[in-house]
């Protein structure tokens, strides 16, 4: 009985998702860790946090980067993010880092990156041909490295794409498919260089549960993510199929 | 790295003109928070309650108070007393079919106070010029009375694109700030029901390059019931994010405790432009005056 009732809340909450498409950590539209072509409804808006594994922020050597005493840890970001128009995303994401200060006794996470998403989209998808979207996480670096000041302008997740997604809806389902290229001209992120991509799959009977593979150009992510209660996005992944990242976030459509 | 960014909770601007005699009391909250990296924390937070009152004289006269009333304050001292931010008298005016017009005087935002003279030119449906100009000086309760004297000229001026399609409104202003740079900011809002977000581009001399986003989200109720005096809560969350967070670098003042970049300068129903042309945010009903 107890087994039938947890199924039933199950089948209410499935029954409950609206679509839903989203690169969770920055708060776009996209994958796990790679982009899409794919773009929110216009007047979009997202607020919300993921839980960064310390093998999905990117490398570094630098004092202020997501290495402390030579290893790498385990942070969060948290981001604003808004589709202002059909063709337009764009996002302002913040990832806690890790120090140790002058006067202090423990590390703490007392620094943070900051940066600025865009995605473009100048060609919706077609019957016959894909949709294609151009854009890039981190896309100025940090500012205050222009002005020479203590900023590490060191542009972790800077890296700019562009990509071609393509839906297929064989007996109901909704298989996406995903190739971009990617590239990273600072070295923090070079490893997600090249060409990456990934599959979605919707289900007919939870068509906005969404399940992906992806390939991030140096890993191989697995995940779902789906919006429940039309505000609530969740999304759950495992890098290199073993270690656990995700998040959620509020979303609202500001019309 | 310092970063300094700042949000607020004002109150509504840009209403239409309501019965002279009115009374609005409102009460909202001032944000904000700073990220200094030697201090070991992610944020120091500052949060003022802002109670405020505006008595609408009539002929688009209008007086305006707002005070600060400090509940959180990791910012220091300096900032942890109740003092009047804000004390300001206004008339606004169109002559003519196409000039929009508001005189400001008294105790301004951002610690200034004086003269203030705000201007809009309506080319057409789309395009119009605005120009403000300011004569101030500083003028601060925070820690007493500080104040020096009324001799900084202000001026910033520049083109104002409206697309009704879109809903998308682009400013370019340029001109001398409130700390004697010169520079120039761009902005470009796109308008939503009752939310606007925007981001925008700023250079000074001083300063430099800046860049940043805001947000302006309207507040329930969206519908109220007109009173000789009203109680409301502040009509509009505003938040703006500056990347560099230079103090001293293209600032400028409010001259009303609700004013923001979505509903502008004016009322709604003088010579209406722009935003103005919006379905409103905020339906006033009158009330029936033989109801007990």
């Amino acid at each position: 009985m107890k087994t039938r009732n947890v199924l039933a809340a199950a089948a209410v909450v499935l029954a409950s998702v609206v679509p839903v498409r989203a690169q969770l950590y920055t708060g776009l539209s996209g994958l796990i860790h790679v982009p899409s072509a794919e773009m929110n409804p216009e007047g979009t808006a997202r607020i919300g946090g993921y839980f960064l594994n310390s093998r999905f922020t990117p490398d570094n050597s630098g004092p202020y980067g997501f290495t402390y005493e030579g290893r790498k840890y385990n942070t969060t970001d948290y981001y604003l993010s808004v589709a202002p128009f059909r063709w337009m995303e764009i996002g302002y994401t913040f990832t806690l880092q890790k120090s140790l200060l002058d006067g202090y006794e423990k590390p703490k996470y007392n620094q943070k990156d900051r940066y600025f998403s865009l995605k473009l989209n100048p060609l919706k998808e077609g019957r016959y041909y894909p949709a294609i979207a151009v854009g890039g996480n981190d896309i100025f670096g940090s500012p205050t490295r222009w002005h020479n000041e203590q900023g590490s302008g060191a542009g972790y997740f800077c890296n700019y794409y562009i990509v071609a997604t393509k839906h297929f809806r064989p007996w109901g389902h909704c298989i996406g498919v995903n190739v971009a290229y990617r590239y990273c001209p600072k070295v923090p992120f070079r490893k997600w260089e090249g060409v990456v991509g990934g599959v979605t799959y919707s289900p007919s009977f939870a068509r906005h549960l969404r399940a992906i593979v992806e390939y991030t150009g140096n890993e191989i992510n697995i995940g779902a993510d789906c919006l429940l209660w039309r505000h609530l996005f969740i999304q759950a992944a495992m890098v290199e199929g073993r270690y656990f990242t995700g998040g959620l976030c509020f979303q609202t459509n500001l019309f | 790295m310092t970063m300094l960014a700042a949000m607020g909770i004002g109150s509504v601007c840009g209403h239409a003109q309501g019965r002279a005699g009115r009374v609005d009391v409102f009460m909202g909250a001032d944000l904000h928070y700073r990220d200094i990296w030697f201090n070991n924390r992610v944020y120091d937070v500052l949060v003022n309650l802002t109670p405020g009152v505006r008595w609408n004289m009539g002929n688009r006269w209008e007086v305006a108070a707002q005070a600060l009333v400090p509940v959180v304050n990791q910012y220091g001292d300096r900032y942890r007393k109740v003092r009047m931010n804000m004390a300001v008298v206004s008339k606004q005016a169109a002559i003519g079919g196409c000039w929009k017009t508001k005189v400001s005087g008294g105790l301004f935002g951002s610690e200034r106070y004086g003269l203030d003279w705000k201007n809009t030119f309506v080319i057409n449906g789309w395009l119009a010029f605005s120009a403000e100009i300011g004569l101030t000086g500083y003028c601060s309760m925070a820690d007493g009375w500080e104040a020096s004297t009324m001799k900084r000229l202000t001026v910033q001026a520049g083109p104002e694109v409206y697309l009704k399609r879109w809903n998308t409104q682009l400013t370019v202003r340029g001109g001398r700030y409130v700390y004697g740079d010169y520079g120039v900011v761009g902005e470009a809002f796109r308008h939503f029901r009752h939310v606007s977000v925007g981001v925008y581009a700023a250079y000074s001399d001083k300063g430099k390059e800046d860049a940043g986003f805001k947000v302006v989200m309207m507040l329930p109720p969206y519908r109220r019931t007109a009173r000789k005096v009203n109680v409301r809560p502040a009509s509009n969350f505003r938040l703006t994010y500056s990347v560099e967070a230079r103090e001293y670098a293209n600032r400028t003042y409010f001259t009303d405790p609700e004013e923001n970049e979505r509903t502008g300068w004016f009322d709604r129903d003088l010579l209406p432009w722009g935003t103005d042309t919006m379905s409103p945010d905020f339906v006033t009903e009158e009330r029936k005056e033989g109801r007990k």
